[in-house]
């Protein structure tokens, strides 16, 4: 596989998210903020895919080979990021599911006589 | 002492109605509190229609499953709500003998939380038992609390220690949770032997449940 392939496949991959982010809006499943800070990141995504020489002077000052090694790192940086945020969102929402079940159930309760 | 028996309940529509009528001719001043946690069979129907004229057996029940250790929660609210000052939980699967009750009664009286225990002999299958042993042998070391059945969720408590042993788990964990609350706030406590049952292989605490509780243990450890 050669760069060319390469950058076409994450021209397609960028496409895809684009149009799926877009469908999201369309439902007003995500804001308008929200859906432009999303096109925001995968132009720049795009852009990078397109011209990766441009992280050249960054790869230098950080000791990095090659473009794709950068993008590793990045890229498990913001998974990271992702998976701690999202664990504590549901573990927030499990915690509010749970009192708000109970309340229910507790509020069930008849007396017998 | 006011005392409730708590049964979570969760798909047990074969053996609940029978638990709890054995827990009910243990002592005729117990009440019975069942939690449903949002069976998919006919467990909340049966038990409904089985002690709907019965004034000592109270049934609540999740809209959804939550699991066992939010079932538990539920059930000691539903109890202090009720005036209870004590309470003992009770699996609805048959595993917890209600024979042993008025034993577990009777510890309550002398310390704040009670814990059954099962001898681990050759009956219990070997991932079982030495998985428990492993996992006491651990929470011992960590937490300075000497438990001869770590796993074992026949245990009762009085109300006052409910603040120190709070436990968040909702699955299964709870024991544990519990057990290394116990050993970090010192809390005095009593072991009554019970019978080894085991009833459903596929059911109760599995591999997978075992290790979910073995990650968290640092998290309890570091939790201070």
């Amino acid at each position: 596989m050669n760069i060319i392939t390469l950058q076409i496949i994450l021209l397609a991959f960028a496409i895809f998210m684009g149009y799926s982010l877009f469908l999201h809006w369309k439902k007003k499943d995500i804001s308008n903020n929200l859906f432009l800070f999303w096109i925001f990141i995968f132009l720049v995504f795009v852009f990078i895919a397109i011209f990766p020489k441009i992280l050249e002077p960054l790869l230098k000052e950080l000791f990095i080979v090659r473009v794709m090694d950068l993008g590793m790192i990045g890229t498990f940086m913001i998974l990271t990021y992702i998976t701690i945020e999202n664990n504590i969102k549901i573990k927030n929402l499990e915690i509010k599911i749970e009192k708000l079940v109970r309340k229910i159930s507790v509020k069930k309760v008849k007396i017998k006589k | 002492m006011k005392i409730f028996i708590i049964v979570p309940v969760y798909n047990e529509e074969k053996r609940a109605v029978e638990t709890v009528n054995k827990i009910l001719k243990t002592d005729k001043n117990l009440n019975v509190i069942v939690i449903d946690d949002g069976s998919i069979d006919n467990s909340l129907t049966i038990l409904k229609n089985n002690f709907r004229n019965n004034s000592r057996v109270i049934i609540s029940s999740h809209v959804i499953n939550l699991g066992k250790g939010a079932a538990m929660k539920t059930g000691f609210k539903i109890a202090w709500k009720l005036g209870g000052e004590a309470l003992i939980f009770v699996d609805a699967d048959g595993q917890h003998n209600p024979k042993y009750l008025p034993r577990f009664i009777e510890e309550l009286q002398k310390y704040p939380i009670v814990f059954g225990y099962r001898e681990l002999n050759k009956n219990a299958p070997w991932i079982r038992r030495n998985g428990n042993k492993f996992a006491g042998w651990l929470i011992g070391v960590l937490f300075n609390v000497k438990r001869k059945d770590l796993l074992c969720g026949f245990l009762g408590f009085r109300k006052e220690v409910y603040k120190k042993i709070k436990w968040e788990s909702c699955r299964y964990g709870i024991e544990t949770e519990m057990a290394t609350k116990v050993g970090r706030n010192k809390i005095p406590f009593s072991e009554v032997k019970i019978d080894t049952i085991y009833i459903d292989k596929y059911k109760g605490v599995t591999i997978f449940d075992a290790l979910k509780i073995l990650f968290k243990i640092p998290f309890w450890y570091f939790n201070k």
